[in-house]
């Protein structure tokens, strides 16, 4: 068993279960409109890996590069990366209240418009890019050499 | 062209004779290598401490979300928000009214946990990248199994968080009920982890226990070590230099979740905390301080609401068992009625909720008994709006008989306004929102069967 399966019999008891209980949601899941459905599925699965991944490790290779040319007395790299990425992040939560992408329904739903929304996040990203700034310069204080 | 089919069947079926290896070949340039993947910090602890962060939030996301769904009570005919699907549909009790603001907290926290659990959600993901490529793609049986409950899992996860996501900040895309999505897409997302947990626990308590996090807190970009590399394992087999520590890099999930939760938790908590919200799709302004001026889940205008109906000649029609009309009142009937009042939420399957509101009205039972029905079962709400699943819908006999569940006719001491549902709505404690029907234009009780 173990050599033709590749595994210990319980290993394979629990993946049957826990594909059964998939296969019976999944079941409902596809019931109406599966065609859409599915292929939402099979997208949330490459989402990140496929669509994520190559814009955020392009991005994170130029930034590190960047950095490596003038890296500096005390490296900027992370406290430029951090806020980015949180930045990027929020963005990613968020996309269909910043980007606006609802059509109209979030001013019909809430009674206000989401035009304001990528300012708030561009505050918010500003905000975390001075808090940032500011620690950074207190690093670079505390590290100052010494004239002695 | 038969020579070679025949050639991959006799190697295949030699391949899969037990013993001998499944093919085995060299992997192709790119990320299928392991030299592919060079950052020294990914390996077992990273992803050991944000798997350990997800095996604390799904199970309360699971469990506030399944809540959620209950607190619909579906068991009533024509409640289930998930529409007619029969698998994996439990009513485990009748949905309680105490306390009042339960609903509010479980639907708050699942919403602003499930916003604040995307950057470690989203870190994990990255810590296992190179698991996407492993090569051969399929080493056994158990492997090919193993990677199929992989799929299940990533696709379930992100299906069932996109979906969420997308629906708070109503953009509805998605193909289809967002209830039924969300609730199947997050069993699929369930069995998937079920899997992956009882698989990989032990060594995420190993790989916990190798390297404690108290210690590696304190360790910083200079002293960071890569982890061993391992055949199939996660750490690389040829670490780069350093350029963040894994407290950084933790430090960079928590800043993520952070800023989420002061963006999003104050449409939930209210007061002064949602002007700070700027995220929130229900927070970064200010309310009003008008009676009337609390947030509307749907506009009269919206819901498409019959203006004539809900005008002066509005009657509530209440109505028994017994066939035809029991009784019917007009607005200045139902003010000399004896009114009560109640101080109440309104907590949105959002997330978003309205603090507690002074609400004025009839109460239900005293409803029930004017139908002739003392003990009712449910009552079947009927409101003048032609738009939206929630025109009708029932209430339980608990929630009947609460002595807070009111026909509200005023608020905050004003009338009702045409958006909070004038003439008169529904208000009951730990009731989801939207089930506190607006512009209702008939109640009728039904005995306990």
């Amino acid at each position: 068993m173990r050599r033709g399966y590749g595994a210990h019999p319980a290993h394979l008891v629990l993946l049957l279960a826990g594909l059964l209980l998939a296969v019976m949601a999944g079941s409902e899941l596809l019931a109406e409109r599966p065609r859409d459905v599915g292929l939402w599925f099979a997208g949330a699965a490459v989402l990140h890996d496929a669509a994520f991944v190559p814009v955020y490790l392009a991005a994170d290779a130029l930034l590190v590069a960047l950095w490596r040319r003038r890296p500096g007395r005390v490296p900027w790299l992370n406290f430029v990366r951090i806020p980015l990425a949180v930045s990027g992040i929020l963005l990613v939560v968020y996309a269909a209240e910043i980007l606006r992408l609802s059509d109209g329904a979030f001013a019909h739903k809430t009674g206000r418009s989401d035009a304001g929304y990528v300012g708030h996040w561009l505050g918010v990203s500003a905000a975390l890019a001075a808090i940032a700034a500011v620690w950074y310069a207190v690093r670079w204080r505390a590290t100052r050499p010494r004239p002695d | 062209m038969h020579a070679y089919r025949g050639d991959v069947t006799e190697t295949l079926r030699e391949r899969l004779k037990p013993g001998n290896r499944w093919p085995v070949g060299d992997p192709p340039p790119g990320p299928f290598r392991p030299g592919f993947w060079r950052s020294p910090i990914r390996g077992p602890w990273l992803t050991a401490v944000l798997g350990a962060i997800l095996l604390v939030g799904l199970p309360i996301m699971f469990v506030t979300g399944l809540l959620s769904y209950l607190a619909y009570n579906p068991g009533l005919p024509g409640n289930d928000t998930k529409g007619p699907g029969d698998l994996l549909t439990f009513v485990l009790f009748d949905w309680p009214t105490n306390p009042y603001w339960l609903y509010r907290f479980t639907q708050g926290l699942h919403v602003t946990l499930g916003v604040v659990l995307v950057p470690v959600l989203l870190a994990k993901l990255w810590s296992v990248i190179p698991k996407l490529f492993e090569w051969p793609p399929v080493r056994s049986p158990a492997h090919a199994l193993e990677r199929l409950s992989l799929f299940v899992l990533v696709g379930g996860g992100i299906f069932t968080f996109a979906t969420g996501l997308l629906n708070i900040q109503y953009w509805y895309t998605i193909p289809g009920s967002f209830y039924r999505l969300h609730y199947y897409g997050a069993w699929v997302f369930t069995a998937g982890v079920v899997v992956h947990v009882a698989l990989k626990f032990p060594t995420m308590r190993r790989s916990l226990r190798d390297r404690r996090l108290r210690e590696e807190l304190t360790v910083d970009l200079a002293h960071t070590e890569p982890e061993s590399y391992i055949e199939h394992g996660l750490a690389s087999p040829a670490p780069a230099a350093p350029t963040i520590s894994r407290r950084g890099a933790l430090g960079l999930v928590g800043a993520g979740s952070a800023t989420l939760f002061v963006a999003t938790a104050g449409q939930t908590i209210g007061g002064a905390f949602r002007r700070v919200s700027l995220l929130a799709p229900r927070g970064g302004y200010a309310v009003g301080d008008g009676p009337n001026d609390f947030a509307v889940n749907i506009s009269a205008a919206d819901a498409r609401v019959d203006l004539a109906a809900a005008g002066g000649r509005w009657r509530l029609e209440v109505a028994g068992d017994r066939p035809g009309v029991a009784a019917s009142f007009s607005r200045a009937d139902l003010l000399a009625l004896p009114q009560h009042t109640a101080h109440l939420p309104i907590a949105c399957v959002e997330g978003w909720a309205v603090p507690n509101q002074r609400w004025e009205g009839v109460r239900l039972r005293d409803l029930a008994r004017l139908a002739g029905v003392d003990d009712p079962g449910s009552v079947y709400v009927e409101s003048l709006q032609q738009e939206g699943q929630f025109s009708r819908g029932r209430l339980a006999g608990n929630q009947i008989a609460h002595p807070d569940s009111l026909l509200a006719l005023r608020v905050n001491g004003a009338d009702l306004s045409l958006d909070h549902g004038y003439p008169a709505r529904i208000i009951v404690p730990n009731n989801p929102g939207v089930r506190n029907t607006k512009w209702v234009h008939r109640l009728t009780f039904e005995r306990r069967s």
